[in-house]
């Protein structure tokens, strides 16, 4: 498939500071991309590379086809949302969401028309004639994101679009994003550090890490087949133990780990091999914990108590530490801080890791 | 808030007659009917009307008002360029070193400036008079006017003139139309502090001076020479007044609040 955006071995340093390395993803027409990552791994220098704000140290910026990686910010068909949303306080609404499309020089019938028009998708139409510093912060990131709309861009890149706003504003605001996105039939690239904000909103996530790409993949792949620890670790929770060796039955394979102090179960594959250093990682929510039975004994150390789900740190009998998450379906919960449990899981619902 | 005990308040009183009665002294003396500057003889405006009709007064206040309105647009001019480097470029070779040179003329002793300028301008051959006083302020109250303008740029978010590039709008086009539409005030701030400075100045004036070019503080301190009169009290409160109606304006137009009050 021919990508839209297409980032080729792109590098940028600042110094003897490598902010992105050798990064190559391709993003198709339509999509909502996410690029994930702690501070300072160089999702938002990427995301500045594709803006045209910053020039490239290597590699190429393709658009539709057509190389960029020359044409500055202000020739390029791209808008930006910033994350401190950047309105122009000495303009009104009206004026920030008109600014780009006077700078192309349209018909003033037509500036208007446009502004209404993404005005009233936007519920701004009441606010056109205040100034920034009038509106909320929900209003200001309407405004923000109008602006950048109206120009009809054929990338939509959004820096920490959301990281300002209060938690329930962000949730309701990341649902609209997404139906904007498909209404509009737009390509959009957001930066987010906010791992349940990428998953909610992308087709598509790009992990990284000191500038480095470490997956590109659907929520669903990211957090169902994690290439390494990190990522298994940064999208969600995981339990990880290292294995020492393994044994094949049919599908299942049953290892051995010293670190878990026992025997443990996954799902047999064949992109990971036995015979060096590899891990074995669990989501907490597939850890089932019993008083009786098999599985890893252990000792109920903390439980917290989250609403939608009760949380368990199990102390292992080999001393690592074991997570395990119950979803409140209503029923009464029998564990209390120092039981004994046995922990156990489905050989599927465990992953196999080489790094 | 906790009451101020009794010595609170004797502290502030007295620190405040400390600094300001001899204002006050001398704006009361100003209105004074007697020739006699210490012995009060009835209220009057006679020697504002003296002092309106004192031509060689009027001429130095001239040639003040003119030095200080030249000098000041030429110190906002330099001094906003200066900011511009030294919050915007940041990091550059030598940065420590600028923003140190920028700001030593504030504490520099003023007699070493004068002199210093003066060998200047003798060496290069200068002749001495408004345009030379005009100079030699602007040099000292660039500094003050790069300051203002340092403290406004570092607020001003660096990401509204990338939107304006972002939006289509060509790198210096989008510093013209949004950081100085939103830089005015601190050109206004910076232009009334440079102004009121140069105003009030004596000592580099003097220094700069040639023959014929007085300015205000000048003729006035010539003639305290031979006395102080009352007509000198109401010269002084006119400035007084100047200076003071510079510094309000200048603040109230460099309050960070005043833009975001302004009605729908």
């Amino acid at each position: 498939m021919q990508s839209y955006v297409s980032i080729e071995n792109l590098s940028k340093s600042f110094g003897f500071f490598t902010a992105v390395d050798d990064v190559s993803i391709g993003i198709g027409k339509g999509e909502f991309f996410s690029l994930l990552g702690p501070s300072g791994c160089g999702k938002s220098t990427l995301l500045r590379m594709i803006a045209g704000f910053e020039a490239p140290t290597a590699g190429i910026v393709r658009l539709d086809g057509a190389d960029v990686t020359a044409v500055p910010a202000h020739r390029r068909a791209t808008n930006m949302m910033f994350q401190s949303y950047a309105l122009f306080p000495h303009l009104s609404v009206g004026k920030n969401i008109a600014f780009g499309l006077q700078q192309d020089r349209l018909a003033r019938g037509e500036i208007r028309q446009r502004v209404c028009e993404v005005a009233e998708k936007l519920q701004l139409s009441a606010l056109l004639d205040r100034k920034p510093q009038q509106l909320s912060g929900g209003q200001r990131q309407r405004v923000a994101l109008a602006r950048a709309l109206v120009k009809r861009p054929k990338v939509l890149l959004l820096d920490e679009p959301l990281g300002a706003l209060d938690k329930n504003l962000r949730t309701e605001t990341q649902y609209e994003l997404v139906r904007l996105q498909r209404e509009l039939g737009l390509t959009f690239i957001i930066v987010t550090h906010d791992q349940h904000e990428a998953m909610t909103v992308s087709s598509r996530i790009a992990i990284m890490r000191q500038g480095k790409v470490l997956q590109v993949g659907s929520p669903a792949e990211v957090y169902e087949t994690p290439v390494s620890r990190y990522v298994a670790k940064f999208l969600g929770e995981a339990n990880v133990f290292e294995g020492v060796a393994a044994r094949r039955s049919g599908n299942e394979l049953t290892i051995e780990s010293a670190e878990a102090g026992g025997s443990v179960f996954a799902a047999a594959t064949d992109n990971v091999s036995t015979s060096g250093r590899f891990w074995v990682s669990v989501r907490p929510e597939r850890v089932e914990l019993n008083k009786q039975g098999s599985g890893l004994e252990g000792v109920v150390e903390q439980f917290s108590y989250a609403g939608s789900g009760r949380h368990y740190r199990v102390r292992l009998k080999s001393g690592a530490m074991l997570d395990a998450l119950r979803i409140n379906l209503g029923s009464q919960d029998d564990l209390s801080v120092g039981d004994t449990v046995f922990a156990s899981w489905m050989p599927r619902a465990a992953r196999l890791l080489a790094e | 808030m906790p009451q101020p005990s009794w010595f609170n308040r004797l502290s502030i009183f007295a620190g405040l007659a400390f600094l300001y009665l001899p204002i006050v002294v001398l704006v009361v003396y100003s209105f004074n009917a007697s020739r006699l500057v210490t012995v009060w003889g009835g209220f009057s405006t006679e020697w504002y009307a003296a002092a309106i009709n004192n031509q060689s007064i009027v001429e130095g206040a001239k040639i003040s008002f003119l030095v200080a309105a030249t000098s000041a647009t030429f110190a906002t001019a330099l001094g906003s360029l200066a900011a511009i480097v030294a919050v915007r470029i940041r990091r550059f070779r030598g940065h420590h070193i600028f923003n140190g040179m920028l700001v030593a003329p504030m504490v520099m002793p003023e007699v070493v400036m004068g002199v210093s300028m003066l060998l200047m301008f003798v060496t290069l051959g200068i002749d001495r008079g408004p345009v030379t006083i005009t100079l030699a302020h602007a040099t000292f109250t660039m500094c003050f006017a790069a300051v203002v303008m340092q403290s406004r740029l570092a607020e001003l978010d660096p990401s509204l003139e990338e939107a304006a590039r972002d939006l289509g709008c060509p790198p210096f086009l989008a510093f013209v139309k949004v950081a100085v539409p939103n830089m005015l005030p601190a050109f206004v701030s910076a232009w009334l502090l440079s102004f009121t400075l140069s105003l009030d100045d004596l000592v580099l004036s003097s220094f700069t001076t040639g023959p014929g070019a007085s300015t205000l503080p000048m003729k006035i301190y010539s003639q305290i020479k031979f006395g102080v009169t009352p007509e000198v009290n109401a010269i002084s409160t006119i400035i007084l007044g100047v200076v003071v109606f510079g510094l309000v304006a200048s603040r109230i137009v460099s309050r960070p609040s005043a833009k975001s009050t302004v009605a729908v």
